[in-house]
């Protein structure tokens, strides 16, 4: 590993962000307007109905699933696809492969790199806002860092294996990216609560990777998993990142024996 | 000399989806898919000695490409066996990697937004260069490169000439065994050129081995004594580069200045004929196949008084012109 040429690698990416200021300022404003379509939408489901706690949620918990959904949403989404496809089909991926690094590694450093940035400059005035005027709460417990992280890994992994299919295809990405991201958003948690869904969807919801990503470090947030329930999703988690890896590597192998590098 | 490269028997086909033309050829094709396969190399062998300086030419699509990815670990051959350094690139991608270099003339591989110094900086971490090499690369290549009045541009702000040179410098900063250069000259103009020749003919002479194709004979005939002409996915010349024409050619020009007063007709020996006249001057085209030249000038000194009589091979451009059109017989 060249660990001091990954972190070159982040350091690049932040650098290249900081010089669109437009972009990020654009970035800055667009989960406050988010955040208060989610608002609204949920006090109004709130106020019609007729128990103030809906599906183990009162409101205020609510607003902070809501808040905290989507800082998550703002580091997992992520423009792998994308940049994989452009780099596929300008070729431009040749000046990474003829480099003593491996291209799994680099476009994690990359993305990493990216998501960090995008997180700090773009989202704390968003993270300030929620905990100051909305008044959400802290998180119930520290093991929601270390879960948030093991999330990030596995919807990293999945991101990873979709963009690998840029390799194959000389068509877009753009279906089977937001094939992944609307199965994503539904089924993980991020818009609502798992619980909001009949009890056989959540059985099935429960087996697939996505809520390692959302719904499990979502839960060890509000407090509705603790104890050895958070410790047993994040052994959940753990194992979707195993299994994920494994996959992907896998397949990343399998790809490079086969990859054709268009143009020249 | 060590074989740095030992190419055996490389062939690659690509599978590509047949197009059918109009919207109805588009819509069939969501059904019904038929693949061409192009076979881009057909069965290439070859060997490259330590500090070599090869040239690689031949007409757009004759392969050039498909075989330099193969050999910097870009591409898998279908069949056949290429090692480079010992290593088999595109199996042990990454170690290779460490001790080659590579230029995309087409494509670069510095970072779009950034300066050019910071691509550079980053490269050291990639190739874990020390110090004090990265130090004397560069400051030897700044000089000869010429370098030094961009280095803190964003890259995309640099014209192709200034882009291509640093590409070369980002290539060879880590002091690579070898190096391969796909058209590093394409679209340079003169100065540019000459940099990067003299860039080159330093690196070369300080022992790494340079692997180029370009379709510009002059960066051949000056930088590279070995030329491999690829065409159709095969090689079909593959030798010295002065050697060319002596050994392709079937044809030798005489350029010939008559005394006054001039003849008239000009009678000459079977294959050989008149192309141009101008007065007293003329000029024969000698085919030695048929013929030779020694005979054709003895010819024309029996029957002409001649001023001055001299034999002109056609260039080595024309010679491999003549190759792309009609191939080697």
């Amino acid at each position: 590993m060249r660990l001091g040429a990954y972190l070159g690698l982040i350091e690049n990416c932040f650098k290249t962000q900081l010089t669109y200021r437009l972009n990020l300022l654009v970035e800055t404003v667009n989960p406050f307007v988010g955040l208060a379509i989610m608002w609204f939408v949920w006090k109004a489901i709130y106020a019609s109905s007729p128990t103030p706690v809906i599906n183990g949620y009162a409101f205020p918990a609510m607003i902070t699933y809501a808040a905290i959904s989507s800082i998550i949403n703002s580091y997992t989404w992520m423009n792998t696809e994308f940049d994989v496809q452009n780099e596929v089909k300008s070729g431009s991926i040749v000046a990474i492969l003829i480099k003593p690094i491996s291209y799994p590694i680099y476009r994690f450093a990359v993305d990493t790199g990216g998501t960090t940035t995008w997180l700090l400059l773009t989202k704390l005035p968003i993270i300030a806002f929620a905990f100051a005027v909305l008044g959400i709460s802290g998180p119930a417990s520290p093991l929601f860092f270390l879960s948030a992280f093991l999330g990030f890994l596995v919807n990293y992994l999945m991101v990873f294996l979709t963009a690998l299919w840029c390799f194959w295809t000389v068509g877009d990405v753009w279906g089977i990216r937001f094939a992944r991201q609307m199965i994503s958003n539904v089924v993980s948690g991020a818009l609502v609560p798992l619980t909001f869904f009949p009890v056989a969807l959540q059985n099935v919801f429960n087996l697939l990777p996505f809520q390692a990503v959302f719904y499990a470090p979502l839960s060890i947030y509000i407090g509705t998993v603790t104890g050895y329930a958070a410790l047993a999703a994040m052994a959940v988690q753990l194992a979707w990142i195993g299994v994920l890896f494994v996959i992907t590597y896998a397949a990343w192998h399998f790809t490079m024996r086969r990859v054709v590098v268009q143009g020249g | 000399m060590q074989n740095i490269i030992e190419v055996k028997n490389v062939k690659k086909e690509f599978k590509t989806l047949k197009k059918k033309a109009g919207l109805k050829g588009s819509l069939k094709g969501l059904f019904s898919r038929e693949y061409i396969v192009k076979r881009a190399l057909k069965g290439v062998s070859f060997e490259v000695k330590e500090g070599e300086f090869v040239g690689m030419i031949g007409p757009n699509g004759a392969g050039k490409s498909t075989l330099i990815k193969v050999l910097t670990g870009i591409l898998t051959p279908s069949a056949g066996k290429a090692t480079v350094l010992g290593y088999v690139p595109y199996e042990q991608r990454q170690e290779y990697a460490q001790n080659m270099g590579a230029v995309f003339g087409q494509r670069t591989q510095l970072w779009w937004d950034l300066p050019v110094k910071d691509t550079f900086d980053l490269l050291k971490h990639i190739y874990q260069i020390p110090d004090k090499v990265y130090r004397e690369n560069m400051r030897r290549f700044v000089d000869v490169l010429g370098l030094d009045k961009y280095m803190h541009q964003p890259v995309r702000k640099l014209s192709l000439g200034e882009r291509m040179r640093c590409d070369l410098a980002a290539s060879l900063l880590h002091d690579p065994k070898i190096v391969f250069l796909d058209e590093p000259t394409i679209g340079l103009d003169v100065e540019a050129k000459f940099r990067i020749r003299e860039f080159l003919k330093e690196r070369n002479k300080a022992g790494t081995t340079v692997i180029l194709t370009t379709h510009d004979m002059g960066d051949i005939e000056e930088l590279c004594p070995r030329m491999i002409i690829i065409d159709k996915g095969g090689i079909v010349y593959d030798g010295l580069t002065a050697a060319i024409t002596h050994k392709i050619s079937n044809e030798r020009a005489l350029v010939i200045d008559f005394k006054e007063p001039s003849p008239g007709k000009i009678s000459l020996p079977k294959g050989a004929k008149v192309v141009s006249r101008e007065g007293d001057h003329a000029v024969v085209n000698i085919n030695i196949r048929k013929t030779d030249v020694a005979t054709v000038i003895s010819h024309i000194l029996k029957h002409y008084k001649v001023d001055d009589i001299a034999t002109e091979e056609p260039s080595i451009e024309d010679t491999v012109r003549k190759i792309y059109r009609e191939g080697v017989r």
